[in-house]
């Protein structure tokens, strides 16, 4: 009675300066969701964050401490002594270095424990039988992570400000430098909520977590040299025997200057913000229980075989590609675009979040064409495969009215790339639809959600841009230069003009491509049937209509 | 045996208790009993309404294992219904799935209209849960917590202040808000997470194994706090293994075992209905100091005892049934009282939740 005479209290109103004491007072709680406010409760309070502070101010300080001591005691010997722009340049590059280190080493125990400490507490269940969102959870969770992280980046600015005393770094070598941290940090709290959200224990998510960022580590290393233009293009200066090299221009002059020149950096944001999303997607869509319709097996044979077929037509093509190192990067990295793209798509349209109405689905029950398909099928398997048809037609459709009439204005090397990426959009189309099915039959679907349907609207928004940006000047497709091929391999001179480029282009005309999504979606249609048999037989209950098999069948259904 | 025991107390005389049931109000099962009866006589008899929870054919299935073969049963508003079985018969995962933590393999639910599976967001606005263990956030205060989960539940910010106060004033946490939840004995974490379950004013609250850490006066004090929250309007699914504890306060039970629900029924003052239309027969055992074949021999000649044997061998207890109605049974007790009958004690026979428990179930391991 309490409760319900509470709820029905009067607010009351106040004035603005009223507000303004009362947004005070109840900060932090006015900062994002419950969860962001519960954590930063519980995280600042802990004695470990006040260790971790210190330690991290520590070390830091101590290699300044040990940075300037050492540049003292070089000038009583016989070495050269540095001057001071040199020694403020060695700090700086020390500062960064270990910061760098503390986040790796540090931060992952940090994180990892976001999702596994709940459920070893005991509180998972509490959590998720709240009304928060999926999204709000884990926004909360990598919000929470992230601040506590960024707060011990942060503390060591005071000791940076000591180094740019000596000189010798610009305020846009700082930003980058920092941005750089910002950018791992946050990286390594998505990574770290991610991966606590598919393990039950700490100890495991730590290590895998840990694994991870080792892994990360080694490529980096092994990459460095090709990172190394990439300073060049932040204005980073770099120390090469005992003098400042710098190249090119500041990060922010770069920025402000040379938008276009940014395009790099561009691209290297919309990659870390599309596989960001990837795993808040991922993530929000583990932390509750899905619905399944038990269609996945039927899912993961359509998957078997289309990707069985665009292994086969891949392999009928390599040798053609044997001596054209470039074209097979430059497809390659289209099919990193169409990854992101066609997948993005497909969740969208995934099968248990198509939300056909089901006044809808008995309508079409009614037809007797129909009627018989949605006695095989499962209401998502069919909704599934029919989204799929449309998009692969319109799909096409599109690429091909807007693309293939330019094709002609290109040079013999312009129309192969085009041929070569033609004939492998459906391909793509199919074997990224069938995956998409796959990861919705898992429960990696997302729920529709504000944050769900935010990021799939931006990044969708963004990919044009993406394949504007990508098609100035030199470059040819994004993620051209970012693509692990073109890391290790070097560019070759362009092939000249393949002399069967005219069969990709028969094979890729939009009556063949029709054809050929009429043909997949017929034999993926033959396969979910014998795949429902088969589950029928295991006596595996089906969903249908949204009743069981058994139900719907004496309903008439 | 169960709690109602009933001690012969000659001087009331059994006229005057015909006369006012109600004194006999805090004794035991004859007058829950009656409570049941007369509650039914004004027309408040829950099976007439709407069920709010409705379970048709549960099935979860883990890979190979089946933990719930098929349920149904119904919970009416205002109802406590007492869940109860042996450990891994499927009552948390029942619980679970009625929480929306867990999908059905198949079947239907639906709480207040809302479909469980369908609907989850909504029934979570609707549901309060209270898991068997449960663990509380290190580094926050009482307050702190119940404020988490008031925004959690979305309870405006302007109201949180209230609500959160008026729900640690029903649970007696009032005076402790300021104390980190951490530092909470096992019994008070329990109290904690009753008032975070009411702390959106659900209207169907599901408690798991409330009561398992309290000690006797926690548990006593819970006793009274469900059946406020019964007069709130509150319908509540309980599960427990302390069967007296449900007696005391459950309206309705189901036993489950291996999955299955092996019995269910209504309970009047921790009594097993057998039949809602017809008033029950009552059972008494009565004690005699020594064997007395001849109360007996009188209990045989009196035609208001429906049936009467020898309890043991000794011959000094004697098991009667009685029709519904409670006159005559004082009658018949008056009348060997005023034969100076060595009659130590009259205990309820009838069926509770123990005997039906015990009944059904056969222990084996699940």
């Amino acid at each position: 009675m309490a409760i319900s005479s509470s709820l029905a209290t009067e607010n009351k109103r106040s004035s603005f300066t009223g507000s303004f004491k009362k947004l005070w007072k109840n900060f932090p709680g006015n900062f994002g969701s419950p969860i962001l406010q519960k954590e930063l409760r519980g995280n600042f309070r802990k004695n470990g964050f006040f260790i971790i502070h210190t330690l991290c101010l520590t070390v830091i300080a101590g290699a300044i401490v040990w940075g300037v001591m050492s540049h003292s005691e070089s000038a009583t010997s016989t070495q050269e002594k540095l001057t001071s722009v040199q020694l403020g340049r060695s700090l700086f590059d020390t500062f960064f270095v270990i910061q760098y280190f503390i986040v790796l080493i540090i931060f992952p125990a940090l994180t990892a424990t976001a999702f596994t400490e709940e459920r070893t507490r005991g509180s998972y269940d509490l959590l998720l039988c709240t009304d928060l969102n999926p999204s709000e959870i884990v926004l909360g969770k990598l919000l929470a992570t992230s601040i506590y992280c960024l707060t011990t980046v942060f503390a060591t600015l005071p000791l940076l400000a000591i180094t740019t005393l000596f000189g010798g770094v610009s305020f846009g070598e700082i930003a980058a430098g920092y941005g750089i941290l910002i950018g791992l940090t946050l990286a390594l709290s998505m990574l770290g909520v991610f991966i606590s959200a598919w393990v039950s224990s700490n100890i495991m998510s730590i290590l895998i977590v840990y694994s991870v960022v080792f892994m990360f580590f080694i490529y980096s290393a092994m990459t460095w040299p090709y990172f190394v233009p990439l300073f060049d293009f932040l204005g980073i200066a770099k120390l090469e025997e005992g003098e400042i090299v710098k190249t090119g221009d500041t990060f922010v002059g770069m920025i402000l200057k040379h938008i276009g020149g940014g395009k790099e950096l561009l691209r290297l944001g919309f990659y870390s913000v599309i596989t960001f999303a990837y795993f808040f997607i991922f993530t929000t869509n583990r932390i509750r229980p899905k619905a399944d319709d038990h269609s996945s097996p039927l899912r993961a044979l359509t998957l078997v075989f289309l990707a069985c077929l665009a292994f086969l037509n891949w392999q009928d093509l390599s040798p053609e590609f044997a001596n054209h190192k470039l074209a097979e990067e430059e497809v390659f990295s289209s099919s990193l675009i169409l990854f992101f793209f066609l997948l993005f798509v497909v969740l969208r349209f995934s099968t248990e979040s198509l939300m056909v109405p089901r006044r809808i689905c008995r309508r079409f029950s009614r037809w007797r064409g129909i009627r018989f398909f949605y006695r095989i099928f499962t209401p998502g398997a069919f909704w599934g495969f029919v989204f799929t048809f449309v998009l692969i037609l319109l799909g096409s459709l599109s690429f091909y009215s807007t693309l293939m009439p330019a094709i002609d204005d290109l040079d013999s090397w312009g129309k192969y790339r085009y041929t070569q990426f033609f004939t492998f959009f459906p391909f793509y189309f199919f074997g990224f639809a069938a995956l998409g099915f796959c990861l919705s039959a898992w429960g990696f679907t997302p729920g529709y959600n504000f944050w769900t349907v935010f990021f799939i609207f931006i990044i969708t928004a963004l990919l044009p841009l993406i394949f504007s940006i990508g098609q100035q000047g030199d470059g040819i497709f994004c993620f051209y230069y970012i693509s692990p091929f073109t890391i290790f391999q070097s560019l070759g001179e362009p092939p000249p003009m393949n002399e069967k480029a005219p069969r990709y282009l028969l094979f890729g005309s939009v009556p063949v491509i029709v054809a050929a999504g009429v043909f997949f979606t017929t034999v993926g249609t033959l396969l979910t049937w014998i795949g429902t048999l088969l589950a029928r037989k295991a006596k595996a209950p089906m969903l249908c209509l949204g009743k069981w098999a058994d139900e719907a069948k004496q309903d008439g259904v | 045996m169960n709690e109602p025991n009933l001690d012969l107390k000659p001087e009331s005389p059994p006229e005057e208790m015909k006369e006012n049931g109600a004194a006999l109000e805090a004794e035991g099962a004859a007058v829950g009993l009656v409570e049941v009866i007369e509650t039914e006589d004004e027309g408040k008899d829950p099976v007439i309404q709407t069920p709010l929870v409705e379970v048709k054919n549960l099935y979860k299935e883990f890979d190979e294992t089946v933990a719930i073969a098929g349920i149904s049963f119904e919970i009416y508003p205002g109802e406590i219904f007492g869940f109860i079985g042996p450990n891994g018969a499927g009552k948390t995962t029942t619980i679970k799935i009625l929480s929306t933590l867990l999908d059905p393999t198949s079947g239907n639910l639906t709480i207040d209209g809302l479909d469980v599976i369908e609907e989850p967001e909504k029934v979570r606005r609707i549901i309060g849960y209270m898991p068997d263990e449960f663990g509380v956030y290190r580094g926050i205060t009482i307050w702190e917590y119940m404020d988490f989960f008031a925004g959690a539940y979305r309870v405006p910010r302007s109201k949180r202040k209230g609500v959160i106060e008026g729900v640690l004033e029903l649970t007696d946490l009032a005076v402790h808000r300021n104390r980190h939840v951490t530092t909470l004995s096992k019994g008070m974490r329990q109290r904690l997470c009753l008032a975070k379950t009411l702390i959106h004013d659900p209207k169907f609250l599901i408690l798991d194994e409330p009561a398992s850490a309290m000690d006797p006066r926690a548990r006593i004090e819970l006793r009274a706090l469900l059946k406020e929250l019964q007069t709130m309007g509150k319908t509540i699914l309980i599960s427990s293994h302390i069967l007296t504890e449900l007696s005391d306060v459950c309206t309705s039970f189901g036993v489950l075992e291996k999955g299955k629900i092996l019995r269910s029924g209504r309970l009047g003052g921790g009594t097993v209905i057998e039949n809602e239309e017809e008033k029950p027969a009552l059972k008494f055992k009565l004690k005699f100091h020594s064997a007395c074949p001849e109360a007996y021999a009188v209990l045989q000649n009196c035609p208001e005892v429906l049936s009467h044997q020898f309890v043991t061998p000794e011959e000094n207890e004697i098991e009667l049934e009685f029709t519904e109605d409670p006159s005559q049974f004082y009658k018949v007790i008056k009348l060997l009282v005023d034969r100076s009958f060595p009659l130590l004690t009259v205990e309820a026979e009838n069926e509770d939740l123990e005997r039906v428990f015990l009944e059904v179930t056969r222990g084996d391991l699940q």
